[in-house]
């Protein structure tokens, strides 16, 4: 039977990739729609940056980017375009939006993915060890930091994380991704960028951690007071063991939940964090994006970043359907 | 009286397994009594069955955690002495214990819809106990446990997960794990209060057949005086922590001493044995060729197939049945929660299917619910005051006649009207049993649907409320549809009994004629299985029905 269920997987993820394809369709639709209702468009920032706002050169502009269509014509055009991979080209930086988003995204997979596995390792580990005696010291501890950094804004770690160990101590880079004044190659190259991420990748981790932990401690204790916990104990079973395979195993099910909708997020969800530290990723060219009105690569970001949310969620239920027995559909 | 000698003469050529010597166990100091435990002694012998028979909160589940090391930390066990064949358990340290659970004390709980990891694969949960203790576990060594639970297709149920087995062959794989290292000592824990009947009896065959190929002493944890009948060679009797009453099991139950043991005797549920009632002229309810089927993933599953049945006006008509033979749905598609796929059910005449919603308003009033469950049934955060009311207000009573009828039906079913303004957590269960009846009896019903009202209880308020019910129904002209798995509460309370399996009812006849002469095979091996109804004990033939 669990065979079978295995064995169904490739029929299951075609369907689910097929209805991802259609929430891609409409989230393309709402993203245009919603970044149209807003005020201002292009030609109003480009025409504010250049200082000449005449009302020709308005219409001009509006003209070179099909602004003065209809709207429903407009969208049709765009959803035109993305279904044949053309993202169109971004009018700040006068280069196609796919080829910004692939190298920028790059230095964004950089910090979220190793935040992300920093948050999620601690995290359980943590919560594992705050919920091995409720109550107790390391508990305290552990919870009372924890709470403190869910509580605070992200962007504030960041600045004092600056503070302290750029500015203060001089210990650690605050800026950019790499040292731009001495060309580096190899592996100095990678201790260089490794050296930069700390900070942004540690105001990142301590946040989502904060999360793993409260959620891992609370469902470790839950579970621990199932039966089949006793019936491990009633075997002979060691504390260790109780914890770690019977305990663990079941309390990480709304972990993985929690994770994957996290994961989905670690490419919007940078923004902050890019912005204090300058890192060059996605979601400082979001933030600038935004500022220049930039609509296609305003879109071309969002765009990713929706796929990006169904794809782990794709990935969530498959490891789901892996991990544990009774799940028998996506 | 030769008996009992000749029994006591063989206790003392046994060995002596496990022995219990003033053993007190600690409450926390918010607890309603000091103890939980309190100087309690007792011993066990090889190839004997020790049943520990009392009612919830006796304390009797603790004695089971003391000797296996596993009491919680709010429970401190504050002196006595707990030996298991000549090691003394209290002073062994935790890693100590630790090798002693499993391999001389293996254990079965009660729950075994959760007692095995549902992540974990049958052959590697059984795998598990001789891998903890160091031994190879040979996959041969596995399938050989589980058929000696008797389970079907061993070789493939070790690469099966907990979920695909039912109920029953869950507790079989627990105590496949309890016997894998052959320990002296068997605890079983209420191992099969959450069964069918008919599972409970396999499952006791099983662990008297294992007990005696193996001459294992096992300590029975029950609340059942018919489980006792069925297992025991002796019985130890607790109260509020106290050991009342001990004794080998036909002195037990033919003369028990103490009080508080004939009381639970007396509570055990007896077939009636009064005159008949006689059965009305009038029909107050009516279900037609009612069918109902639900899909599980792609199969099929008649939940109720071809239903047919006549209640009268003032009758009681059990509905038993085991998990699953759609008594549930019958309930719910009576008051209209489930729409039946074909059929009919008439009301004093009224096809009640066919109304709207607004016709259906009246009947609510005169068709009501008793639910099982008296802990969730009510809503934690009302006023029993509120909770009763809500229904005459819905349909219409002022606020304070809605009160006033409240309290008048708290009098009715026994409890002091002040109980309108506390709040259902400040009840115990069959107090709250009380109040969800009062909260039926509001809207003066016509016709009770009781779904198991007494399966969560204690048989002594288990009793209570079935003399209530009684009382009520024939001071107010109740009609009832009882719903059971007990066969032995049915009969006690019922005029006719329908029986129920997968979707149908297979006999239906007066409480009397189901018992004394059942005609449907299946209704014969229910009856079969109920533990104490058979009259003799397994142990013990000489002991009369009670």
């Amino acid at each position: 039977m669990t065979e079978s269920r295995l064995h169904a997987m490739p029929r299951l993820i075609g369907w689910r990739v097929l209805k991802m394809a259609l929430m891609v369709l409409a989230i393309v639709v709402v993203n245009f729609l919603l970044i149209h209702a807003a005020p201002g468009d292009p030609a109003s920032a480009i025409a504010g940056q250049s200082g000449q706002a005449d009302a020709e050169f308005m219409r001009q502009l509006r003209e070179q980017f099909g602004l003065d269509k209809p709207l429903p014509v407009q969208l049709w055009i765009y959803i035109e375009r993305v279904l044949t991979f053309d993202l169109g080209v971004s009018h700040r930086l006068q280069r196609p939006v796919l080829t910004v988003i692939l190298e920028r995204l790059p230095a964004t997979l950089l910090l979220t993915g190793s935040a992300f596995l920093i948050a999620l390792s601690s995290g359980i580990a943590l919560g594992v060890r705050a919920a091995r005696k409720p109550g107790g010291i390391a508990d305290t501890v552990i919870m009372g930091v924890s709470l403190f950094f869910y509580a605070t804004p992200l962007f504030l770690v960041g600045i004092v994380l600056v503070l302290v160990f750029g500015v203060w101590l001089n210990w650690l880079p605050t800026f950019g991704m790499e040292t731009v004044d001495v060309p580096l190659h190899g592996l100095a190259r990678v201790l260089d960028v490794a050296w930069h991420a700390v900070l942004p990748v540690v105001t990142l981790a301590v946040f989502y951690s904060a999360v793993y932990v409260r959620l891992t401690r609370a469902s470790m204790l839950e579970v621990s007071s199932y039966p089949f916990v006793k019936t491990a104990r009633a075997k002979g079973a060691t504390e260790h063991r109780v914890t770690w395979v019977h305990v663990l195993r079941n309390a990480l099910l709304p972990v993985i939940t929690l994770a994957g909708i996290q994961a989905g997020h670690l490419i919007g969800g940078s923004v902050l964090v890019e912005t204090v530290f300058a890192w060059p990723g996605i979601g400082s060219l979001a933030f600038e994006a935004l500022i220049a009105r930039d609509y296609d690569l305003l879109l071309g970001i969002f765009l990713c970043t929706s796929v990006v949310v169904l794809v782990f969620n794709l990935l969530t239920d498959l490891l789901y359907l892996v991990f544990d027995p009774r799940v028998q559909a996506l | 009286m030769a008996q009992s000698a000749s029994v006591e003469a063989g206790y003392a050529m046994t060995k002596k397994l496990l022995g219990i010597d003033d053993l007190s166990i600690g409450l926390p100091v918010y607890a309603d009594r000091p103890r939980a435990v309190s100087k309690v002694s007792f011993s066990l012998n090889e190839g004997e069955i020790l049943c520990v028979v009392g009612e919830s909160g006796s304390g009797k589940s603790m004695i089971a955690n003391a000797i296996m090391g596993l009491l919680p930390r709010e429970l401190p066990v504050l002196g006595g002495k707990i030996d298991l064949q000549g090691i003394d358990l209290l002073t062994q340290t935790p890693a100590q214990l630790r090798s002693l659970r499993g391999s001389r004390m293996g254990t079965v709980f009660q729950e075994p819809m959760a007692a095995l990891n549902p992540l974990m694969r049958i052959g590697d949960q059984i795998a598990e106990v001789f891998y903890v203790h160091g031994l190879p576990g040979k996959p041969q060594q596995i399938i050989d446990l589980l058929r000696a639970v008797n389970l079907p297709d061993p070789e493939a149920l070790i690469h099966v997960y907990p979920h695909m087995l039912s109920g029953g062959q869950r507790q079989r794989v627990v105590i496949a794990m309890a016997i894998a290292l052959e320990p002296a000592l068997l605890i079983a824990d209420e191992p099969t209060t959450a069964l069918d009947v008919t599972t409970q009896a396999q499952i006791l065959n099983l662990i008297r057949e294992i007990q005696r190929r193996r001459n294992s002493g096992v300590l029975f944890i029950t609340h059942d005086f018919g489980v006792v009948r069925e297992i025991a060679d002796r019985v130890i009797v607790m109260k509020d922590g106290e050991l009342v009453e001990h004794g080998t099991v036909s002195d037990v139950l033919k003369r028990p001493s103490h009080d508080y043991t004939k009381k639970l005797l007396a509570a055990v549920p007896k077939p009636n044995t009064g005159a008949p009632r006689p059965r009305s002229e009038r029909t107050i309810l009516k279900a037609s060729h009612l069918r109902k089927t639900f899909w599980r993933g792609n199969k099929e599953v008649a939940a109720l197939n071809d239903i047919n049945l006549d209640l009268r006006k003032g009758e009681t008509i059990g509905l038993v049945g085991e998990s699953g033979s759609g008594k549930s749905t019958f309930a719910r598609t009576i008051v209209n929660l489930i729409a039946p796929d074909s059929g009919e059910i008439r009301f004093e005449g009224t096809d009640l299917h066919s109304l709207s919603r607004k016709q259906w308003k009246p009947f609510r009033k005169r068709i009501q619910f008793l639910f099982q469950d008296p802990f969730e049934s009510l809503d934690p955060r009302r006023s029993v005051g509120d909770i009763i009311a809500a229904g005459p207000m819905a349909h219409g009573a002022s606020a304070a006649e809605a009160r006033a009828v409240a309290k008048e039906k708290l009098r009715l079913v026994s409890l002091d009207p002040s109980a309108l303004d506390r709040w259902p957590h400040e009840f115990s269960g069959g107090q709250r049993q009380r109040i969800g009846i009062a909260r039926a009896l509001a809207m003066n019903a016509e016709l009770l649907i009781a779904d198991e009202p007494v399966s969560a209880l204690d048989v002594s308020v288990q009793a209570q409320i079935l003399d209530l019910l009684e009382g009520l129904r024939d001071k107010l002209g109740l009609s009832m549809l009882f719903i059971t798995h007990d066969m032995r509460v049915a009969a006690q309370i019922c005029d006719r009994i329908a029986v129920m399996k997968l979707g149908q009812i297979v006999e239906e006849a007066p409480a009397r004629e189901i018992l004394s002469n059942p005609q449907h095979p299946y209704t014969k091996t229910l009856i079969a299985s109920v533990p104490g109804l058979s009259g003799e004990s397994a142990n013990h033939r000489t002991v009369e029905a009670l």
